[in-house]
């Protein structure tokens, strides 16, 4: 339970708050976002995108590339960042498990991948190089059907989606 | 879809492929839906996207059984050279999907599909319009081959046959299972087959007709309205009731989500947002064939009133709000069907100011504007007299209720909308 101290340092940083927009003419600030409402407004802006329409600035959908081996890769470009978190799920509820990034330029072996464009299984080479980044996943097997990845930044909160990845034999 | 495909090649550049190429793309449209990722991962027992996993799987053409198959008739579009085959698949590099049917009830509502009709038929019977350049031409003969005849066989729009043989009806028939709403014109004499029946649409719907979206929906759009006028109000009164918007949310869910069971609906859903898009995206900006019909605007209602004069139609008076309702409120079904905003945390995210929804907000303001002013709604004043919640809660059962025959008093189609649509 908060204290009378705790109490009157919220309502003085309340005013501060209001007082500090009155004078400068903007709003407060906007409230950070739990962990499921982060969820809920990527889902959000990456539908507006799988529709079709164009994101606003940075785009939430992000595509990948599955290898056998438990490597899933990803263009090196935003929003993958070095302290990028990817949460990989395969059935609904908690994600089966979440890995960083692999180090850069981690040699990766070549194997049939699967990509998240809808199209066929292709045969892809696996090169670890500087324009990818990878994940070896550790708990989610070859077999298995990914039905979403979400990639978190390093407050752990979703900024993107990647595709719905088969199974790759 | 087609606006989609649009972004991926040069400007203009889908008009110029063969309606063949379209016609095998489309295919190629409904297997990418297979990417995309789940959405609302911690909405308990809500049906998968389109009511089913298997759907897209259940209706597509066979994958090939080795790498050394080719596919079974690829489009072959080129994404750089789109009058040439490639002879493969074409693929995108992110995963896509079609529209919600809203949209393609809120296009169809701007009559532009009529006045399009009217315009191929116009070329196809005579010369009472311009000289086409040849990409107009292009464009004619794709329109009419992929909409205004019959679809290939075996192919994923194939949804015309013997017991279902116009696809006016079969549009309405959808619209009107999914929200007991309908286009505001009627199906126009000229395109009347023998033996028609108005209002067949509705015949032998059984117990699938979503009564109550309608008064749901204008329901949410105020609640939504009410949050954002209580946003910032930290000291008075606050009638913003979260759980509230979240109920509604879950009851919109439940509803739709009840048309789609088994993946109902899907593929016609898929067939219908395809052909709007394409009549939208003739004019959303000046192409070929709006230069041809001198329709030159600034915006696509614009460009269609000036087709639609060439052509002796009645546009929609409020086709400017319609189609830009379009995007926004298919997004956010497509969202409140997968359960985004079952829980009331959630819902809080369509009206507070929270880092991040910048977007979503902005989407649910622009929607509560358009849709008052396309339907005449006053979402933003509630009824003098009235609580700012009514007193009963929606109930999931009202979704699966049947009403009679006949269109619901208040409805988009009887009410608001038949009055700013001129078609007869």
């Amino acid at each position: 339970m908060a204290t009378r101290d705790d109490q009157l340092h919220q309502i003085l940083s309340k005013l501060t708050a209001i007082a500090e927009a009155l004078a400068t003419g903007t709003p407060p600030p906007r409230t950070p976002p739990s962990l499921e409402q982060a969820q809920t407004i990527v889902d959000y802006l990456v539908l507006r995108e799988v529709v079709g329409r164009r994101a606003d600035e940075t785009s939430r959908v992000v595509s990948a590339i599955r290898r056998t081996g438990g490597v899933i890769a990803f263009s090196d470009t935003p929003p993958i960042e070095d302290d990028t978190q990817v949460a990989v799920f395969t059935e609904r509820g908690t994600p089966a498990e979440v890995r960083p990034l692999d180090p850069k330029g981690t040699p990766q072996q070549s194997g049939t991948g699967s990509t998240g464009s809808g199209g066929s299984s292709e045969r892809t080479t696996g090169s670890g190089g500087s324009s990818e980044r990878t994940i070896t996943l550790q708990v989610v097997e070859d077999d298995q059907p990914i039905i979403r990845i979400e990639i978190r930044d390093g407050d752990n909160q979703a900024v993107a989606l990647g595709p719905r990845l088969a199974a790759v034999a | 879809m087609f606006r989609s495909l649009a972004t991926l090649l040069p400007t203009n550049a889908v008009f110029t492929v063969h309606p063949f190429q379209l016609s095998r793309w489309l295919e190629e449209a409904w297997t990418t839906a297979r990417a995309i990722p789940e959405f609302g991962p911690r909405t308990a027992g809500a049906l998968p996207f389109l009511g089913s996993d298997e759907i897209i799987e259940a209706l597509d053409l066979p994958e090939p059984a080795a790498s050394t198959v080719p596919p079974p008739f690829p489009s072959g579009i080129s994404a750089t050279t789109p009058d040439k085959f490639t002879g493969n698949v074409f693929v995108g590099t992110v995963p896509l999907v079609w529209d919600h049917l809203s949209y393609a009830y809120l296009i169809e509502c701007t009559g532009i599909i009529e006045v399009m009709a009217e315009v191929v038929r116009r070329f196809a019977v005579g010369e009472s319009l311009n000289t086409l350049s040849a990409q107009g031409t292009q464009w004619v003969r794709a329109t009419e081959e992929l909409f205004f005849r019959d679809p290939p066989l075996f192919s994923i729009g194939g949804i015309v046959s013997e017991v279902r043989p116009d696809l006016r009806i079969t549009r309405r028939n959808n619209y009107w299972r999914m929200f007991a709403l309908e286009p505001p014109h009627g199906i126009p004499a000229r395109w009347r087959r023998p033996g028609h029946v108005d209002q067949s649409w509705k015949s032998d719907t059984g117990d699938g007709v979503n009564t109550g979206f309608r008064e749901k929906w204008t329901e949410l759009l105020r609640q939504v309205w009410l949050g954002f006028e209580n946003a910032r109000n930290g000291i008075g009164p606050n009638a913003t009731d979260r759980e509230y918007v979240a109920f509604l949310c879950q009851s919109l869910r439940e509803m739709m989500t009840a048309r789609r069971q088994g993946g109902q609906l899907a593929r016609e859903e898929f067939v219908h947002v395809t052909t709007m898009s394409w009549f939208h995206l003739t004019v959303e900006t000046d192409t070929p064939i709006v230069i041809d019909l001198k329709a030159e605007a600034t915006n696509p209602a614009d460009r269609l009133a000036k087709i639609a004069q060439r052509v002796g139609v009645t546009p929609a008076p409020r086709a400017r709000e319609l189609f830009e309702l379009s995007d926004l409120v298919s997004s956010l079904l497509r969202a409140i069907e997968v359960g985004l905003f079952d829980s009331g945390a959630d819902a809080e995210t369509l009206f507070l100011p929270i880092a991040g929804n910048e977007a979503l907000v902005r989407d649910m303001n622009r929607i509560i504007d358009l849709w008052q002013s396309a339907t005449g709604d006053r979402v933003k004043d509630r009824p003098a007299g009235t609580a700012a919640q009514p007193l009963r809660l929606p109930s999931a059962s009202a979704a699966l209720s049947v009403g009679p025959v006949t269109a619901p008093a208040g409805s988009v189609s009887t009410a608001a909308m038949t009055s700013m649509n001129g078609h007869s």
